[in-house]
């Protein structure tokens, strides 16, 4: 039992009684006869708690996979940069939500400079627009209503 | 209808100007992302996905499946010049073909790897020409208790015979199933797990699942060894292998097709286990196994052989079962389903057109490849030096427009968000997303059956054990069961994808 092993288990046992807490709370479980919604939630979500506790308990083989360390940066970024392209889309169309989502992007490496990124969003946003607009003729407006002076 | 005739639909199929074009299209496309250091076919076919949609159901399963073998061969490219495998089944491949491209020999790996790739895909397709109709009509007689019973089988293999731990494994696989169950469900039409939100009436979109398990948690484990990226062998050196060379390598093909048209059937292992299998056995063959690992051209052309075989049987359960073995397949299930399609024996019957025409059209992709992709190495060798930091905002752009692009709709983005997170928070624990995936597709197949087989049972759940074909699978996914939990099979399980 190590704690990677205790984290796994306590996770998959949190989705569990998570899905088994609202399942008895907001479904009819039914009968065998007449399996209600809830039935197969109930069942699995029990399977996957006894489970849980099995992955916490186990007893690994393998090695641990090392100390290859947390990327936090890329973290950050790589989930902030669909955050604001999903803010962003709508009303500022699609132009500046991909300049938002690739120079946001650039920065989750840790080997990315200031111009380097500047260049590269510069390049990448041309061809994202011609690809997704002219090419594929992805029916999203360039600049959306906040820009084009539009009342959205 | 007999073999022949089939055949002849499927070519005529397969053979339209648009299908071909489409054809064409996903093998370039699929060869050329999967040539990207550290993507292989899964996360490949996850990032296309969403583009395949505005076709028909034709030529997006054609096209879908040229990306997979386009991919698989990108992969085994990267595997030789770069040392990289983008998935574990090419990474076999890497261990004799990097070692010939150190010594100069790259443009023979290649050509090698190409060259079997095709024989084995031509073969395979065969096997499915054969086996596919005889599946069918066996799984046509099957009521909801078989189906059941079958599914679970299905799953249970799949973690017996994916790589890292069981215990974990089978963990992913409920929560899969468990998180497939989200939405209104069929039969009472009640939401579940929808807390009101509008967006989750239909469920959990799979293709943000794909594309946050496959994309965006892949990108975040390569930003942990940033920096450490291996050195591409510059020369590729002559393609045509010598007349030894190729005599040397019939007997490992031909071992290699046998080897992964058998093992692709089976659900989880397809193209991994079938190259691992290729290698051990060339090795125990060999008169000279000391030459392994030392850039051995047998060690290459038997595992890429098996590789493709496995690759292209692993279509056998999926489409005449609707079973898929492994998550290119549960993508490809996913992507019927959104085209209106229930994958399953009736889609042989019901729509042969499409059946045949995309086991055609996996021949042809295969000739495509041949074709192209020895003349066109060197672009593929330049594509590999795109340096990382410019690769994932280009992948992130991908995935965004293409899942916002499903639905224009803004909750699925943030969905890709939770799901790349936590897709790699699990990744990092030993967690491995394709029994994941897996259990997400079948979810409402199994729950649908297991409703139905209880209702004619009368509420009886031992008609799951009383009838015989579905005790049959029952006592073999036991079996599974226990083998895994054997310490010595466990062991020896292990070492084989240690190896």
């Amino acid at each position: 039992m190590t704690i990677r092993h205790l984290t796994a288990g306590g996770i998959f046992a949190a989705i569990a009684l998570f899905f088994l807490a609202t399942s008895l709370l907001t479904l009819d479980t039914g009968t065998t006869l007449r399996m209600g919604p809830g039935f197969m939630p109930v069942l699995l979500s029990v399977l996957l708690l006894v489970l849980a506790i099995a992955v916490a308990l186990e007893r690994d083989p393998e090695q641990e996979a090392g100390a290859r360390p947390v990327p936090w940066r890329g973290l950050l970024f790589i989930t902030l940069a669909p955050l604001l392209f999903a803010v962003s889309i709508k009303g500022l169309g699609l132009a500046p939500a991909l300049l938002v989502l690739i120079a946001t992007s650039a920065f989750a490496s840790r080997t990315m400079g200031i111009g380097q990124a500047v260049v590269m969003t510069a390049v990448m946003l041309g061809v994202a627009v011609g690809v997704f607009s002219h090419l594929l003729g992805l029916p999203y407006p360039l600049l959306g209503p906040w820009l084009s002076g539009g009342a959205g | 209808m007999d073999v022949l005739a089939n055949l002849m639909l499927g070519f005529s199929t397969a053979a339209t100007p648009e299908n071909l074009l489409y054809c064409l299209l996903g093998t370039v496309l699929g060869t050329a992302v999967g040539v990207l250091p550290g993507l292989g076919p899964s996360t490949t076919i996850a990032l296309l996905l969403p583009f395949t949609f505005t076709l028909g159901p034709t030529p997006s399963l054609i096209m879908l499946a040229g990306i997979y073998y386009g991919a698989q061969y990108g992969g085994s490219t990267t595997a030789i010049l770069l040392n990289l495998p983008g998935e574990p089944s090419s990474a076999v491949t890497a261990l004799d073909g990097y070692q010939m491209a150190r010594q100069g020999r790259a443009g023979h790996a290649l050509a090698i790897a190409a060259t079997s790739s095709f024989a084995a895909g031509t073969l395979a397709t065969f096997v499915i020409v054969l086996f596919a109709p005889v599946l069918s009509s066996v799984a046509l007689e099957f009521g909801p208790a078989e189906y059941f019973s079958l599914v679970v089988l299905g799953l249970i293999f799949s973690v017996a015979l994916a790589h890292g731990s069981a215990v974990r494994a089978l963990a992913m696989v409920v929560f899969g199933l468990l998180l497939s169950l989200v939405g209104n469900d069929v039969t009472s039409g009640e939401p579940r797990f929808t807390f009101g939100r509008l967006e989750l009436a239909d469920g959990i979109n799979f293709v943000t699942l794909s594309v946050g398990f496959f994309g965006i948690a892949e990108i975040l484990r390569n930003l942990e060894t940033e920096g450490t990226a291996g050195i591409v062998t510059r020369t590729i050196g002559r393609l045509l292998p010598s007349r030894a060379d190729l005599r040397a390598c019939v007997a490992p093909i031909a071992r290699g097709t046998a080897i992964g048209s058998l093992l692709g059937i089976l659900p989880g292992g397809g193209a991994l286990l079938s190259s691992f299998a290729s290698y051990t056995l060339e090795k125990k063959l060999s008169d000279t196994p000391g030459r392994f690992g030392q850039g051995a051209i047998e060690g290459v052309a038997g595992p890429e052989a098996a590789n493709n075989a496995g690759a292209q049987t692993s279509f056998i359960p999926m489409l005449t079962l609707g079973l898929p073995a492994n998550a290119v397949m549960a993508m490809m299930v996913g992507a019927m389903v959104i085209q209106g399609i229930v994958p399953g024996p009736n889609v042989m019957t019901e729509r042969p057109a499409l059946f045949w025409g995309l086991i055609a059209s996996m021949w042809i992709g295969n000739l495509m490849l041949l074709v192209l992709n020895l003349p066109l190495v060197g672009v593929w060798a330049r594509l590999m030096t795109i340096p990382y930091t410019w690769l994932f905002p280009a992948i992130l752009t991908f995935s965004a427009i293409g899942i916002y692009s499903l639905n224009g709709n803004v909750f699925d983005l943030y969905a890709l968000c939770v799901s790349g997170v936590l897709g790699y928070v699990l990744l990092r624990l030993g967690c491995e997303p394709a029994p994941f995936l897996l259990g997400f597709v079948l979810g409402p197949m199994l729950e649908e059956h297991m409703r139905r087989a209880m209702l004619l049972s009368f509420g009886n759940p031992a008609v799951f054990v009383t009838r015989p074909i579905s005790a049959g699978l029952l006592l073999l996914a036991l079996l599974a069961l226990l083998a895994m939990a054997f310490p010595a099979i466990a062991k020896k399980r292990n070492k084989v994808f240690v190896e």
